[in-house]
């Protein structure tokens, strides 16, 4: 179908696609798609799930490269080997993900500024500012721009995300993929009127959408992609909702007419679900008999998954909200995160749900398994691809697997959660086919999808949005019309915006300040100690005090980094060690050798680097391997400990300052140092969004190699300095000097109030617990009791530390 | 795939498959480096360090346990877990005239400590990581305390079965061998097991599954948590002998047992034999070195490349299926 009303007068497209495809594996799922793109206009991009929109959204936006096809941007032709998310941003090509990829470390106003190629103000007030006035593209929006993106809803990171691609200077094409999917009637107005205000300026925008409203009102030209075809390609102001129906393959008489057949079944419901409440559902009423197939419509983010997973939860309970006579198996359409296992065969993907019935005295009689599921097998058509990897099948086939695996339970409840999603027709229809049968059987199953179409084949359909579930059809009366109407039913009034508003403030309180713990162990070890020995806070005591502080104080910082990044550094202490050594042996004599070798360790850090990002290998093991290599070295070069201190480094190690000692002056500048390096410094946006996500920070176009090369070398200079440190106080190398630094400067790092999911780090606290951890010494020596007992307190106060973090909703990991 | 067409392609593919080959290979290899060092090839040359080796490679079937569970998963509480075993059966905290009561307090404590570590991970949501760290931390204080009272060398029977040799094998390496031929049953027969895989791989498809991931933490640390006491209990009564860091080794020793077998280490994978040969190897190359008067900073620069290339090899060994 081609409506030649699109034809525009003689305007040279900003974007032009001929010919493209792509196919994964021997799936193609987009066929010689060729469409244009000019400036000023939206484009409002249709389709069922899989029929190749986000393939097509991904090539344009540089995240995928075609099979075969050409893309050009402004009559240039793009050359694929270089194009990437970054690139396509370079170009002007803002991109609002339907996952959102914003990181949920940073504050709006860093979430803004990190994808931005305009210049940068300076500083957190400037940043602020900025961020401010993009983000009235929502206008009275109570989003706080110092907010971490974490705190916020699902809505207001929507409108974030939103807002930093649409407010971005130079922009040309904006690509908006189920941008309401979250948001208020209100806010999704206001981004109606900001999509026509940036076409009227020249922008084009390409806007996908399951909502047929929203698509007629906002479209010049309407594009529908099905089964990876272009399928129509018209002018979007003169269609009507029933024509945009019909172009989608939802005619009315491929409605079939339902048997009302197991009706008289459903005496003994398999599951029934009174009033269920929860932070997303309101007051759900359901009940599910046997052989019946009960399907729950909506738009996307209905509350649909988490309905599902609160009745897999309650599984075997027969009482409460929800009961349930029976085991439920589960099926997830998002086969990779939740359904496959991926390093076995497809039989032992279907066997693992039957093992249980098949052990005697704890062991699995895998003969008997291996014929019991081979049966099912046969069943599901997959009996020659038995001993297959389950990875090397197609999606349609890794599906049957794992209908397969939830046949093999022999639950007799199934939760269907969208299992058709990205399958081709034909596996579609064989899933049918095993539905139809587990009907026949007696067992009952709840379908989620996202297709309006897929629930022909359910006996009644229940439809949700906002949480509630807003009406029932049974048999004949669940037509395609009643289920998309009903889905854009507005219970329970605007949705209540109060709650992630309520968490804010509330975290917002003193117990939100990550360094807390941290805060408090220091203050008490200081009033310990100065109800022991007031003397403590004369300069002489608080130098007796502060000083062995100072090089573990570095190499926290050197931990810190690797924490950062989501890492460990199991290597540090004996890296510190051999700093010391080298320091020790060759500054004296042979200070150029000296100055190399410590900068070969640096060296030797970003090594690890490109070891851990590029092959992908733990940063536990990278560093534990490391940590062989720097004691051996550390021995090689001087076995004993001894050598020397140059004298300007013994000299800096000893001077006198007035009024505190050298050493609080020195650790408020370690302090005030991680601080700039995590936070002003502004590539410090990108390594804290790089630590929280690497794969979102790769999807957006950046190179996650170039900040873990940064981080390990800052962390190798952080090593370096504590072994000089130690050096110039000491005046003499040991490689064992340093080695509890490794594990002391993980708790310290972490009681300081890092997460040890990475991206989420405080200086000041990992000093501050640098500090507080040493006093536990020295207040046990002033007890009287025997300082060996240090290392419990320092565990008791690592688990304390994060037990606190998880009470006050803080995410510890 | 037509194998008929491809007899070799296939041989090859389950070769590969192996993934302790490598580590056999190096094995034999470092069997004949000695032969060729010594001029003499001799069988006892294995034999001699397998003892040695079996202690390392109970500890690196600890800790490929806990890592087999998920990825990130290591424990960091194994070499404490060690030593305070050691500690509770030389007579720590029962007094020397218990043996058999001590031995079994020694497992059970080991257990516990791996329950508390899966209690702070599951229920607290602490990293297996930090969790395991703090708990170590914790069990140090106890070695320090235990260590002041008396205790005495375990001794007896006990030790006498150990140290026998039949033709050249020790009791401890036969006691170990029994431990991984046990331990490798329960991973590759029993329900556990098969549930233990399922949940390193995909944790959210494992519970989905209908597993009870909480629990199956619980197995899998006070499973570990055991093993090290019982490498304790051996180590206490072969050696003679306690002292505050006999575990010390064990810590960077097991993960480098599991990485140099073979055995991939980002969850779902086990290999009792891998591991086993990954400990050989190691201290083989160690002995190798010694005879080829290395130093003891050359040994250990060594064996930190040999780490570091191993998981750089398995990492960029094609995954099966692609």
């Amino acid at each position: 179908m081609k409506d030649m009303s699109t034809d525009q007068p003689a305007q040279a497209p900003l974007i032009s696609a001929r010919g493209l495809s792509k196919s994964f594996g021997a799936n193609r799922v987009l066929k010689e798609v060729s469409l244009d793109i000019r400036a000023g206009e939206i484009l409002v991009l249709l389709g069922p799930n899989g029929a190749g929109k986000s393939t097509l959204l991904n090539i344009i936006g540089g995240t995928l490269e075609p099979s075969e096809g050409d893309l050009s941007l402004n009559g240039q032709a793009v050359n694929f080997a270089a194009y990437s998310g970054g690139a396509a941003r370079g170009q002007g090509i803002q991109r609002v993900f339907q996952e959102l990829s914003t990181f949920a470390n940073l504050t709006v106003a860093e979430n803004l500024a990190l994808t931005s190629t305009a210049h940068q103000p300076r500083g957190g007030k400037a940043l602020n500012a900025a961020a401010q006035a993009r983000m009235q593209a929502f206008p009275r929006n109570r989003i706080p721009v110092t907010a971490e993106v974490g705190t916020l809803s699902v809505a207001e990171r929507q409108m974030v995300e939103i807002a930093r691609a649409m407010t971005e200077p130079g922009t040309r094409l904006v690509i908006l993929d189920e941008p309401t999917s979250a948001l208020s009637a209100e806010e999704a107005d206001q981004l109606a009127d900001l999509v026509n205000a940036r076409a009227a300026e020249g922008v084009a925008i390409i806007y996908v959408t399951h909502k047929l409203e929203e698509a007629l009102r906002l479209a010049h030209r309407v594009v529908v992609l099905r089964d990876g075809r272009l399928h129509f390609d018209g002018d979007g102001r003169s269609l009507t909702h029933d024509q945009v129906l019909t172009l989608l393959g939802a005619t009315p008489d491929a409605l079939r007419p339902q048997s009302p057949a197991h009706h008289d079944q459903g005496d003994q419901p398999l599951l029934t679900v009174t009033g269920l409440e929860t932070a997303r559902l309101h007051d759900i009423r359901l009940r599910v008999g046997a052989g019946e197939v009960v399907g729950i419509a909506g738009l996307e983010g209905a509350g649909q998954r988490e309905l599902l997973q609160a009745i897999f939860n309650a599984r075997g309970r027969t009482s409460g909200k929800i009961q349930s006579l029976s085991d439920i198996a589960y099926v997830s359409g998002d086969r990779k995160r939740e359904g496959l296992l991926p390093l076995w065969s497809v039989q032992d993907n279907v066997a693992i749900s039957a093992a249980s019935r098949f052990t005697r005295a704890g062991f699995v009689q895998f003969a008997a398994l291996k014929t019991a599921v081979h049966v099912w097998l046969d069943e599901l058509g997959l009996a020659a691809r038995a001993t297959s990897e389950i990875t090397a099948l197609s999606g349609g086939n890794q599906q049957r697997a794992l209908l397969g695996r939830a046949l093999a339970s022999e639950a007799p409840l199934l939760l269907l959660d969208d299992p058709t999603r990205g399958v081709d027709v034909s596996a579609k229809g064989a899933i049918y086919e095993i539905l139809s049968k587990l009907k026949d059987k007696g067992r009952g199953a709840i379908l989620y999808s996202t297709e309006v179409a897929e629930f022909r084949e359910c006996d009644r359909v229940y439809v949700m949005a906002r949480g509630h579930v807003v009406a029932e059809f049974a048999g004949t009366e669940a037509t395609e019309e009643r289920i998309v109407q009903a889905s854009f039913l507005n219970p329970g009034g605007e949705r209540p915006a109060t709650r992630a508003e309520a968490a804010r403030a509330q975290a917002s309180g003193w117990l939100s300040w990550r360094a807390m713990p941290a805060a408090v162990l220091l203050l008490g070890m200081f009033l310990l100690a100065y109800a022991q020995q007031p003397r403590v806070l004369s300069p002489f005591g608080l130098e007796l005090l502060l000083q062995a502080s100072v090089p573990l104080a570095f190499a926290a910082m050197a931990q810190m980094l690797f924490v950062l990044g989501g890492d460990i550094d199991l290597g540090l202490g004996f890296a510190v060690g051999l700093a010391n050594i080298i320091a020790a042996t060759f500054l004296v004599d042979a200070p150029l050798l000296g100055v190399l070798g410590l900068v070969a360790l640096v060296v030797g850090y970003v090594l690890m680097a490109v070891i851990v990002e590029v092959l992908a290998v733990s940063s536990v093991v990278a560093t534990l391997g490391a940590s062989f290599v720097w004691l051996g070295l550390g021995l090689m070069i001087r076995e004993t400990p001894g050598g020397a201190s140059p004298d300007w480094l013994a000299a800096v190690a000893k001077v006198k300052l007035w009024p505190l000692p050298l050493s609080f002056y020195l650790l408020v500048a370690v302090a005030v140092t991680g601080f700039w390096i995590t936070t002003v410094w502004r590539y410090s946006i990108k390594l804290r969004a790089l630590g929280h996500n690497v794969r979102i920070y790769q999807a957006l176009g950046y190179s996650a190699l170039r900040g873990r090369a940064t981080i390990y070398a800052l962390a190798g200079l952080f090593a370096v300095l504590a072994g000089l440190w130690i050096t110039g106080s000491t005046g003499a190398g040991n490689i064992n000097v340093a080695a509890s630094f490794t594990l002391s400067t993980v708790t310290a790092v972490i009681v300081g109030g890092a997460s040890f999911a990475g991206g989420l780090v405080s200086p000041l606290g990992a000093v501050m617990a640098v500090v507080g951890i040493s006093m536990i010494t020295t207040n046990l020596g002033f007890l009287g009791v025997s300082s060996e007992y240090s290392t419990a307190l320092g565990g008791i106060i690592l688990i304390l530390a994060l037990s606190f973090r998880s009470i006050t909703g803080q995410r510890a990991s | 795939m037509s194998n008929a067409f491809h007899p070799d392609h296939t041989l090859w593919k389950r070769l590969s498959r192996l993934s302790w080959l490598g580590a056999l290979i190096a094995v034999v290899a470092l069997w004949l480096l000695a032969g060729a060092v010594t001029g003499q090839l001799s069988f006892s040359f294995i034999l001699a360090n397998a003892t040695i080796a079996a202690f390392l490679a109970l500890a690196g079937a600890a800790q490929m346990t806990v890592i087999a569970s998920g990825p990130g998963n290591f424990d960091l509480s194994l070499p404490y877990s060690v030593t305070f075993a050691a500690y509770v059966v030389s007579g720590g905290i029962l007094g020397p005239d218990h043996l058999l009561a001590s031995l079994a307090l020694a497992l059970l404590m080991g257990a516990v400590v791996g329950a508390v570590n899966a209690l702070l991970i599951v229920r607290l949501r602490i990293p297996a990581i930090v969790a395991t760290l703090a708990s170590g931390y914790i069990l140090y204080s106890f070695i320090v305390a235990i260590q002041t009272r008396g205790f005495g060398r375990v001794g007896g029977a006990f030790e006498a079965v150990l140290r026998l040799r039949f033709a050249e094998v020790s009791g401890a390496l036969i006691a170990v061998a029994l431990t991984l031929a046990l331990l490798a049953l329960v991973l590759r027969r029993s329900l556990f097991g098969l549930h233990l895989h399922a949940l390193g791989q995909n944790a959210d498809a494992a519970r989905l599954a209908g597993m009870r991931s909480g629990w199956l933490i619980l197995g899998t640390f006070a499973l570990s948590g055991a093993l090290s006491a019982w490498l304790g209990v051996l180590l206490a009564a072969y050696q003679g002998g306690v002292s505050a860091d006999l575990g010390r080794t064990y810590l960077l020793g097991s993960v480098a047992a599991v990485v140099v077998g073979g055995t991939r280490i980002s969850g779902g994978v086990t290999s009792v034999i891998g591991t086993a040969l990954g400990a050989l190897v190691l201290v083989l190359t160690q002995s190798d070195l010694v005879l080829m008067k290395f130093s003891i900073g050359a040994q250990y620069v060594i064996q930190g490349l040999i780490v570091l290339v191993t998981v750089c090899l398995v990492a960029i060994r094609p995954k099966p299926g692609r």
